[in-house]
């Protein structure tokens, strides 16, 4: 092919447009267009295609082609003109198609089309491999297509190419854009369903707790979790092996079974032996998860464990060093169908706080490759000052950050400090409330709430029924002498002081004093004189230890005490 | 829920609740007895004062012809229930 230059100041005007338009033009669709409208113009023909090769079917089909509307034409690579250009990777100027045996004339008996002279050139990315074919058609001026029309239709071609990569590389980059924003969100959603790290609690709580989470990636393998009441603080620490998208699912998982089974089962260890069963049976055998499990007793600081292959915690004190926590390490979490955890006990002074982590601290690699490792986890917490739980995580947060400087973060950095202060309760709680319509049909939304409430506070169930009971006499009178009092009727449930507290207010209501005005009720009359009034709430003062009312500008409140525990 | 079915021995088998939400269908139901019945509190979990009350004016209309219910299998909690109304002397239970 010679070198020289298309004379045609047209055909040089189309180029310049060309390249105007792949430096504006985004769309691909929108780009090929203007293609084959300047190829048109500038080879004169009456139609032009571009086909694109599809990979994995080995097939060419019309992308953009002029004069054919909606309608597709697919041809096998190696089947007809542009088939056959495929093939050989060059260009093919034919004169008289219906003399070319390469030509077939399906389309045009399909189309209604009569093709005669053929120009069709590869397109070709930047390796050399097939992208598609350009194929104009009729040259309108003359019977064929000469050589500046073949050296137009490569530059063409060329174009077609540089729009086509560009397009493919655009779609890759917003395919990881897209990856991108769901790995943001999958972190979000990782960080909700934990704690948050940072705990308010009153100045007379029996602990202190806190917790710090750094994943490397955006989703990571690292878990804590706690939770507690007035006698007990629930509190675990885990790592999934492996990182990514696959050891965050697990990591999930393991958190909700360790919380689900900690609020029913009454040791640690009786909690790692179910987190087991159940992570065994639900991930894939490759997926394991060492994790180390605690209960401790808020009224004498007994610390109940159970450890699945986890780090050993370190037990702190203000002035005295570190020292690592007596205990059994067990086997990590789902390697076996079953395992029965050793339960393990300690006792915590008051002051003295536990302090947990994962590898991802002692394994933090410097630029040199040395380890954080434990020895120096030791030394940053030897000078605990405050020793409050935040305080000793960051000393640790610090001394790793120095350490490490600009060395990238390979694992999840987790670490969970708990301190036992020792005596009191936590009081504080908020109350469960709920406010229902006056109507009988309101009851199972007000045993619903009653039943949540000694779930969230762990109370035994058999407390059920006797505030079912209280609940249901209260409210049912309410709702019997009081039907058209204004607004709803709220009921609190609390705890306080190691009492249950159930309150149920009207704010419409006369002056009734259930004390004062229930009729009195004689157990031991004969069954023919006895009768259902004043009986409910007689069996309410029974069940109840205490039960109080009071009116004040017409709000009736009504407030029943029982002592547990 | 409170769901009553016939059970062996043509007894009245009452499953789950028995608060004022289900008082209604209770009533129609023993309203309908004109002998002595055994009612089957095994799988009852709750009974407040309404549904004492049913039992209380069933037993009464019962009474009127020499008839009673009798009540077994109660749990403990509706035991107390009994106890401390003074229904235990009123009626059957164990």
């Amino acid at each position: 092919m010679s070198e020289t230059i298309p004379k045609n100041s047209r055909a040089l005007y189309a180029l310049l447009e060309l390249s105007k338009a792949l430096s504006s033009e985004v769309d691909l669709d929108d780009l090929l267009r203007v293609i084959v409208e300047k190829a048109s113009s500038v080879v004169d023909a009456e139609r032009t295609s571009i086909f694109v090769f599809d990979v994995l079917q080995n097939r060419l089909w019309t992308r953009v082609a002029q004069g054919l509307g909606n309608t597709k034409i697919e041809l096998a690579v190696g089947s007809g003109v542009a088939g056959d250009v495929a093939r050989t990777l060059a260009l093919s100027n034919i004169a008289d198609a219906y003399l070319d045996p390469r030509f077939n004339p399906e389309s045009d008996r399909r189309t209604g089309y009569r093709t005669r002279s053929i120009l069709s050139a590869p397109v070709l990315d930047s390796h050399g491999n097939l992208l598609g074919v350009i194929q104009s058609v009729n040259k309108t001026t003359t019977r064929t297509f000469d050589s500046e029309d073949e050296l137009l239709m490569l530059a063409l071609a060329s174009h077609t190419a540089v729009a086509m990569e560009r397009a493919r590389l655009v779609e890759v980059y917003l395919e990881n854009e897209r990856l991108e924003e769901s790995l943001k969100v999958a972190h979000h959603i990782q960080m909700r369903m934990l704690p948050s790290g940072t705990v308010t609690l009153p100045d007379n709580s029996p602990f202190d707790l806190h917790a710090s989470i750094r994943p490397a990636k955006q989703v990571g393998g690292d878990l804590y979790d706690f939770f507690w009441n007035d006698e007990r603080l629930y509190f675990c620490i885990g790592d999934v092996a492996g990182k990514g998208v696959g050891s965050a699912l697990v990591m999930a998982q393991t958190k909700t079974l360790f919380r689900a089974n900690a609020r029913f089962l009454g040791d640690p260890a009786a909690v790692m032996t179910a987190v087991n069963a159940r992570l065994y049976e639900e991930t894939d055998p490759t997926m394991f998860v060492t994790a180390f499990c605690g209960f401790l007793d808020l009224r004498n600081g007994r610390l109940l464990f159970s450890n699945a292959g986890h780090d050993r915690p370190l037990v702190l004190f203000s002035g005295k060093s570190p020292r690592i926590l007596e205990s059994k390490p067990g086997l990590a979490l789902g390697v076996l169908p079953q395992f029965t955890y050793l339960l393990q006990e300690a006792q915590l002074a008051r002051g003295e706080s536990l302090f947990l982590y994962t590898d991802g601290v002692t394994d933090a690699d410097n630029a040199d490759e040395e380890m954080f490792s434990l020895q120096r986890v030791f030394v940053a917490l030897e000078g605990s000052a405050t020793g409050s739980p935040a305080a000793a995580i960051a000393q640790v947060s610090e001394s790793m950050g120095r350490f490490v400087g600009a060395a990238p973060q390979v694992d999840d950095i987790t670490m969970l400090c708990v301190r036992y202060e020792g005596g009191g309760s936590v009081t504080g709680r908020p109350a469960m409330s709920g406010s229902f319509r006056r109507e009988i049909a309101a009851l199972p939304a007000i045993f619903q709430l009653a039943a949540d409430f000694l779930l969230r506070e762990e109370l035994d169930r058999s407390l059920g029924f006797p505030v079912d009971f209280a609940l249901e006499e209260i409210f049912t009178n309410m709702v019997k002498y009081n039907a058209t009092g204004t607004g709803e009727i709220a009921i609190d449930l609390k705890k306080r002081d190691g009492e249950l507290v159930v309150s149920v207010t009207d704010f419409d209501a006369p002056d009734f004093d259930i004390n004062r005005d229930a009729a009195a009720v004689d157990v031991d009359a004969p069954l023919e004189s006895r009768t259902p009034g004043g009986l409910g709430i007689h069996l309410v003062k029974k069940m109840m230890d205490r039960v109080e009312f009071h009116h004040q500008d017409r709000t009736s409140t009504i407030t029943m005490y029982k002592r547990i525990g | 829920m409170l769901d009553i079915a016939v059970g062996a021995d043509d007894r009245l088998v009452f499953t789950g609740r028995f608060d004022a939400a289900q008082v209604e269908k209770a009533r129609h139901v023993l309203q309908a007895l004109s002998k002595g019945k055994t009612l089957d509190f095994a799988k009852l979990d709750y009974i407040s004062s309404a549904g004492l009350g049913i039992l209380l004016a069933t037993q009464q209309r019962l009474a009127l012809s020499g008839e009673k219910l009798r009540l077994i299998n109660a749990n403990s909690q509706i035991r107390d229930v009994f106890h401390f109304s003074g229904f235990d002397q009123l009626f059957e239970i164990q």
